[in-house]
């Protein structure tokens, strides 16, 4: 059993984990009703969303965290809310209770995660150092992020690196295209690599891992397609949306005609759907904003609603099973 | 899939001339770098490992040749770039342009084209009549 400081850090380590648990699982159910209308905003407001559902848990957790604590104790604020919800034993924890169970279940999946995700992340970045063997000149396009050629016939062309991206293209694919189109799948891969896209998609790799698996994978694809509509609409103000899309169309159809061994597997990841949208995102841009404020105040509620769970959980999980 | 400089040379100077042992190899990259023959033959040693060398022996020495052509290679290690995530059911860590979406049919191609020319035609009539 701890007592004093040592208590009060893992009970509120506790409180922060059992917020999280309650927000994820208010935040599945609420994309569960709603998740379906995020499409109907613009790409701006769904990154907003998408975020707001990744880090929400997170939020909750830890200001929920910050209510409980001992900090706030002196103030009518704090009072307040201990008559409405509170952690009846803040100096008192038990290792091999409820709550030394969660938190210990919790570090171990976070290493796992954070293992698994290292050793991807080491065994891409092996790979991209060999293909760099294999890539042969550099386009004068930009200066501040370099556009590799390699040199295969497999025609692709991609964004990757987490600090400094590099693009490649590869020359399968540039002898298929006009300079025109090749212009626009760099200028696309540009904005990828100023925007850290692949450091992002790493993040919201990790953040969605949290959540159920379905959902987690439905995050993450539609921040990919996020990210997607603005690198296309980035070529916009050089090209006009139709050749943009046409382009797409082309690469697609290009990569789908390719000779190349097991040519499905190379970068099969964006579904008919993905493209689909992409070329009607290019030829009618959804407009519709969210106004800040509406997720502003639904994670307000969410607060008040993870705070008082907190307080029920805990005690009727208490009911139950007794700390010793 | 890590290749080394060495490893690169090597298996560059195996796709122009196929089995070789150890004491060529050495002998052919002695121009462009200064690696003992141990070191050579460590590196052969390793690539024959990691599947891209195969290898006969021949009296005392093993002959070696490369298992995978150059563009089989290249299209692997594309493959461990893009794909690494994508069959465990995860998302890649690389934003490409785009995909040869197996779910995507040429039906599909083809309305997405047509939805193109049919707006490329109304923007065309617009400009025409706002001239």
């Amino acid at each position: 059993m701890l007592i004093s400081d040592l208590a009060v850090t893992m009970n509120l380590i506790a409180i922060a984990l059992l917020g999280f648990f309650i927000g994820a699982l208010l935040l599945s159910f609420t994309w569960l009703i709603f998740g379906r209308f995020v499409s109907l905003y613009s790409t701006r407001s769904q990154k907003v969303l998408i975020w707001m559902w990744l880090l929400g848990p997170w939020m909750l957790g830890l200001t929920t965290m910050l209510i409980f604590s001992p900090l706030f104790e002196q103030t009518s604020v704090y009072q307040w809310i201990e008559g409405i919800a509170h952690w009846h034993h803040l100096y008192v924890f038990q290792l091999n209770s409820w709550h030394g169970v969660t938190v210990i279940l919790f570090v171990v999946f976070s290493l796992c995660l954070i293992a698994i995700k290292g050793t991807h992340v080491y065994r891409q970045g092996n790979a991209l150092y060999t293909l760099k063997h294999f890539s042969t000149s550099q386009h004068p396009l930009s200066e501040s992020h370099k556009v590799l050629i390699i040199d295969s016939d497999v025609p692709t062309a991609f964004t990757s690196g987490f600090f400094s991206p590099t693009c490649y293209v590869s020359k399968g694919l540039i002898d298929k295209l006009s300079l025109a189109e090749l212009d626009i799948v760099i200028e696309h891969e540009l904005e990828h690599a100023r925007n850290k896209d692949p450091l992002f998609m790493l993040l919201i790799a990790c953040l969605s891992a949290y959540y159920p698996k379905k959902l987690a994978l439905l995050l993450t694809a539609k921040y990919r397609l996020m990210t997607e509509h603005v690198a296309d609409q980035s070529t916009v103000f050089k090209y006009s949306a139709q050749d943009v899309a046409a382009t797409i169309v082309k690469v697609v159809r290009v990569q789908k005609s390719s000779p190349a061994k097991e040519a499905d597997a190379y970068l099969s990841y964006f579904g008919a759907n993905d493209i689909t949208q992409r070329i009607q995102q290019l030829l009618q841009p959804t407009k519709k904003s969210i106004p800040m404020i509406v997720p502003v105040i639904y994670m307000l509620v969410m607060l008040c609603i993870t705070v008082v769970a907190v307080d029920a959980s805990h005690h009727l999980v208490e009911s139950i099973f007794t700390h010793s | 899939m890590f290749l080394g400089e060495l490893e690169k040379q090597v298996m560059q100077y195996l796709w122009l001339s196929p089995n070789v042992d150890a004491k060529q190899v050495h002998a052919a990259l002695a121009k462009q770098r200064d690696s003992s023959p141990n070191t050579v033959q460590s590196a052969l040693e390793r690539l024959y490992k990691k599947g891209l060398l195969s290898r006969d022996k021949q009296g005392h020495a093993y002959l070696y040749r490369a298992k995978i052509q150059r563009e089989e290679l290249i299209a692997k290690l594309i493959d461990s770039v893009a794909c690494d995530f994508i069959s465990q059911g995860e998302n890649s860590l690389v934003a490409a342009f785009s995909s040869a979406s197996s779910d995507m049919d040429e039906a599909q191609l083809v309305q997405l084209e047509k939805l193109i020319e049919i707006q490329r035609n109304q923007l065309k009539k617009s400009n025409d009549s706002a001239d």
